[in-house]
């Protein structure tokens, strides 16, 4: 490609989202990612999860034939240890200069980013979310639908959560639910008026329906381990449909370093993720997408704001555990869609905003051993009894607005020999423990009345940041304005999370993306 | 470099297992070597720099390239030249040690040495130099050596100038004090040692090494902000005779009784007897060292490192002489067939072994660890030693380690599979069922808080 107009450094859904207006416009857009080639997925042929359980082969798709799911990650989604890297971690925070304390800074130099290894969980930010941001919902609305459209969401539009997961959206027909979530849907609709819980369907970035070449899914409850038939959506599978566009360049193994004001109006330098030598790049419009933690670190150093210390968001989460006694003795049902199945909230204070977001997940998708670790049974004691709870149970997961973190980002200048990092250093506000112990109380009171119990000792805070929800370091309006632009840098655009004004407890990728969709496209209405 | 096939083939004798060629002693010759880091070339490195030659590799990777120099002489420039790859030197390890015992103490070569070495780091601009200390590095000592290193410690002063104060360094091949360790407690039955109460915090030459390579390249601070030193010692001290006995069990598989006997009368011997002709001379010095080991917190030196060491008593029976790979596998095998049975209430086919020894090389430290025999004959006794997961010796966490990923195993076999192939049965007798493991699990609590401490160390 000849000069390309706009750069975009991240590969994820970020970078995506905010690169098809501009290739829809036109404009030629190089993309630069620091992974080489794709992260792979599991076979299409790969067996549903029951076959897997019982086939003596199975151990190589649930463990890899390496045995890499056995490889230690304490405090990180199960998820992330069937990565074919093992040090994915290691590379991710030296290749970006990250130095955290006490904080969980995760991520991946790959080809679509996290995105491979999401929940697929998909919010749009509404009205209470905003509150504060130069970007209104009704600003937003348009690019939610487009980014709706082009990724495919499933989940219902009128019941009691569609209001928070965004409404006027096209939507696919909701997942199946197991019969147990269905139960307790179905009891909460007649007991909804006395809770202030509010339940429903999970809404997700999962297709129900064929859409681009992917297929729908097939409920082989496997989800946990992958998707082999590409139903979850991964910004990876959009990489080969931009690329049919001739405008359109992916320059992968290209790790960004350092970005600095010069030459063309910025310039890039980097490392040849393949041979280790530099590189380097000038660019006019640079938009950066490469995930909050990098893509801060970029913009202060092209800022050069060093040692200034700067609020991070995260959102503070735990884990619970939910039985339902009624359902002792119950066979398990076959394995259908192995991740979220439901999503409730639960006002924590009179702001706007201020509510907790969860979700509930049927506990027979994940492997046992993982759910049972922390538990203070003997190994064979804890199998036991997971056996006969296993029927009754939902995994919850609960996260409370970035208002309740506390953590710190920090630009320290490297030399000649370590490049400039990004000192980040994790807490929770003084409020998240009492406000945690008293949401735990009301959800365990108002999940009692619909038959589900939380099992005493099971709601354990994550680590600050092990939950990989990260933003609002360079908020749109202060640091950034409207359209993304980094103030004092014009031609810089943050397109990820980072830009965000503040984090809501509800995920925040949906609305990232869409955010990303509509700066992509005020981008591409200017005169080049 | 390519080896043709022929050469990797069979039985012939390795290229190091023979005699040198007279022609390559001497240190005259400089060899460029390809493809070192494999099979052949690991080993022909290693011989041929052994016998002096100069050794200049060429790898697609970055590796070793020697320099002459030594403490006393000017640092060459070449010292710190930089690699074509690597780009410039990141950091200095200063492992070099000349033992000394008379003269000056003030001008002991080893203080001008490193502050030779130090100047020529800091003009080169290299960003960390790490100094490999002793945890006697005291300015009242009682030997010449902790008073040595003590006084280098205090030629660090910029950032990124470390003092690594080590404990009692064990494992790896028999040399220096580990292999005299070894040799006494081969001897047995009945060793007199000097003050045998006094403690010592042992680290596993691997686990040393590993720190060390923290040390150098970590990010950010890795030492107590105050004093520039990092501790590399085990946080537990141990009395030096237990350690002994440890090493005589778990080494050289014989009980060992130490006789302490009392410093001074062992001085006037040492004086006496390395004053006859013939007689092999004792290090005053060693015997003082050992005499004088101070106990050290090295706890937050170690979280903030992200080190963990390996438990003494695994690290320890990893050590044993002999076929050292076949007896590792063993034990790992024999650890397998013990948590897997456990976890899986049958015993394990061998394909189920396999994998869990293949997992542990790979994901664990590889080390075995040690099982009372009990348990290999009833792994179901494990329910009442058993740790529980909050638990904080390294042994204990260890085992936890060690138990998920059997746990993990089974749970992907057939045999695990089942687990999730629940057809449901009464509402009454899944509760009593529930019941029974709960009572099974209040029964067996107090015997794992009690004994599973004990056990695992
Ligand atoms: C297990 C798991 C479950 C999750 N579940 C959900 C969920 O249900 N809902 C939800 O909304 N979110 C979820 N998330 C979070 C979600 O995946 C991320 O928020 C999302 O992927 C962020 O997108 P992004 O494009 O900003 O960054 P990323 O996905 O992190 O992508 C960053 C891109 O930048 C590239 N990059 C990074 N550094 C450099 C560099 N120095 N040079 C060049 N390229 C670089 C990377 O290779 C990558 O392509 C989950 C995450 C995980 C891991």
């Amino acid at each position: 490609m000849t000069e390309p107009d706009v750069v975009i450094i991240g590969s994820g859904p970020a970078g995506v989202s905010a690169a098809w207006p501009l290739v829809a416009a036109g404009r030629r857009v190089l993309m630069l990612d620091a992974g080489v080639g794709t992260i792979p997925n599991p076979a299409p042929e790969r067996p549903s999860l029951r076959n897997l359980r019982q086939d003596p082969a199975g151990w190589r798709h649930l463990l890899g034939d390496d045995l890499r799911g056995l490889r230690k990650m304490t405090d990180v989604s199960p998820k992330l240890r069937m990565i074919p890297d093992a040090a994915f971690l290691s590379r991710f925070q030296d290749g970006n200069g990250l130095e955290p304390h006490g904080f969980s800074a995760i991520g991946i130099l790959g080809r679509g980013g996290l995105s491979n290894f999401w929940g697929a969980v998909s919010c749009a930010y509404g009205p209470e979310d905003l509150v504060g941001s130069p970007v209104g919902a009704a600003d937003l609305a348009p690019a939610l639908r487009r980014v709706a459209a082009r990724i495919g969401l499933s989940g219902c539009a009128d019941d009691d959560l569609a209001p928070s997961h965004g409404t006027d959206l096209p939507l696919q027909p909701p997942l199946p639910l197991s019969p147990l979530a269905e139960a307790l849907l179905a009891r909460y609709q007649r007991h909804r008026n006395h809770l202030s819980l509010r339940l429903g369907r999970n809404r997700s970035a999962v297709l129900t329906q064929p859409l681009n070449g992917r297929a729908a899914c097939d409920r082989s409850g496997a989800c946990m381990w992958g998707c082999a038939r590409g139903a979850i959506y991964s910004a990876a599978s959009e990489v080969p449909e931009l690329q049919r566009h001739a405008n359109f360049a992916l320059r992968d193994g290209f790790v960004v370093k350092a970005l600095s004001v010069g030459g063309r109006g910025f310039v890039i330098g980097g490392t040849d993720a393949r041979t280790g030598l530099p590189l380097h790049l000038e660019a006019a419009t640079v938009v950066l997408a490469a995930g909050v933690l990098p893509t801060t670190r970029l913009a202060l150093q092209c800022l050069e704001r060093f040692d200034e210390a700067m609020p991070l968001q995260n959102c503070p989460a735990f884990a619970m555990a939910l039985a339902v006694p009624s359902w002792l003795g119950r066979p398990l049902p076959d394995p259908a869609f192995g991740m979220a199945q439901l999503a409730f909230r639960m006002p924590l204070g009179p702001e706007p905003g201020d509510f907790a977001f969860g979700l509930l997940f049927g506990a027979d998708a994940m492997a046992a051993p993982d759910l049972t670790a922390h538990m203070p049974l003997t190994r064979p004691g804890a199998a036991g009894l997971l056996r006969s709870l296993l029927p009754t149970l939902l995994i919850g997961l609960v996260y409370l607005p970035g208002s309740y973190s506390r953590n710190q980002v920090c630009l320290k200048r490297g030399n000649e020999r370590m490049a400039d990092r990004l000192v980040i250093d994790g807490g929770h506000s003084p409020a998240f423990d009492p406000v945690q112990r008293t949401l735990v109380r009301r959800l365990s009171r108002d999940f009692r009345r619909l038959g589900a119990y939380l099992l005493p000792g099971s709601a354990k805070p994550y680590p600050p940041g092990a939950e990989i929800h990260y933003g609002a370091t360079l908020p749109m309006g202060a640091r950034t304005t409207s359209s993304g632009e980094v103030t004092g840098r014009p031609g810089l655009f943050i397109a990820d999370a980072s830009a965000l004004s503040r984090l809501s407890s509800k995920h925040n990728t949906f609305t990232v993306m869409a955010n990303a969709d509509r700066i992509g496209t005020l981008l591409a209405q200017r005169p080049t | 470099m390519t080896v043709p096939p022929e050469c990797l083939r069979g039985s012939e004798p390795s290229l190091a297992d023979r005699a040198m060629p007279d022609s390559l002693h001497g240190g005259s010759m400089h060899l460029v070597i390809t493809g070192a880091d494999g099979y052949i070339g690991q080993r022909l490195t290693a011989q041929a720099a052994a016998h002096g030659v100069a050794v200049t590799v060429l790898a697609r990777r970055p590796g070793v390239r020697r320099v002459v120099w030594s403490l006393g002489l000017p640092v060459p420039d070449a010292a710190f030249a930089r690699d074509p790859v690597a780009g410039p030197v990141d950091a200095v390890i200063h492992l070099a040690h000349h033992w000394t015992t008379e003269g000056d103490e003030a001008a002991d070569p080893n203080i001008g040495g490193t502050a030779a070495l130090l100047a020529a780091a800091r003009r080169h601009g290299v960003p960390r130099f790490v100094f490999a200390s002793s945890l006697s590095a005291q300015p009242a000592a009682l030997n010449r050596y902790g008073r040595v290193k003590w006084r280098i410690e205090q030629l660090l002063s910029g950032t990124g100038e470390i003092a690594a104060r080590i404990g009692l360094v064990y494992g790896g091949p028999r040399r220096g004090m580990w292999g005299t360790l070894c040799r006494i407690a081969s001897l047995g039955p009945v060793v007199p040692m000097v003050t045998p109460w006094r403690q010592v915090q042992p680290i596993h030459l691997d686990d040393l090494c590993r720190g060390l390579l923290l040390l150098a390249g970590a990010p950010g601070p890795v030492t107590d902000p105050a004093h520039g030193v990092a501790v590399l010692a085990d946080p537990e001290p141990l009395s030096f005779s237990r350690f002994l006995s440890l090493v005589a069990r778990q080494v050289a598989d014989r009980h060992l009784v130490v006789l302490p006997v009392p410093l001074a009368p062992i001085l006037v011997i040492l004086h006496l007897v390395n004053r006859l002709p013939f007689l092999p001379r004792v290090e005053r010095e060693r015997v003082l060292g050992l005499a004088g080991l101070p106990v050290v917190a090295s706890g937050d030196s170690l979280r903030r490192l992200g080190l963990t060491l390996r438990p003494l008593e695994a690290g320890l029976a990893a050590e044993r002489p002999g076929r050292h790979h076949d007896r590792r596998r063993r034990a790992l095998i024999r650890e397998g067939l013990v948590l897997l049975g456990y976890v899986r209430g049958r015993s394990p086919e061998p394909a189920l072994v396999r994998r869990y020894v293949r997992a542990v090389e790979v994901h664990g430290t590889g080390i075995p660890l040690p099982m009372p025999g009990l348990l290999a004959g009833w792994p179901r006794l494990m329910r009442l030693v058993e740790p529980l997961p909050a638990s904080r010796t390294p042994g204990q966490r260890l085992l936890s380690e060690r138990l998920h990923i059997a746990a993990l195993l089974v749970d992907a076999t057939p045999d695990g599979g089942r687990r999730y192939d629940y057809r449901g049965e009464s509402p009454v007798s899944a509760v009593l069922r529930l019941f029974v493991i709960v009572a099974l699990e209040v029964v067996a609590m107090p015997f794992r808080l009690t004994l599973a401490r004990r056990i695992w160390r």
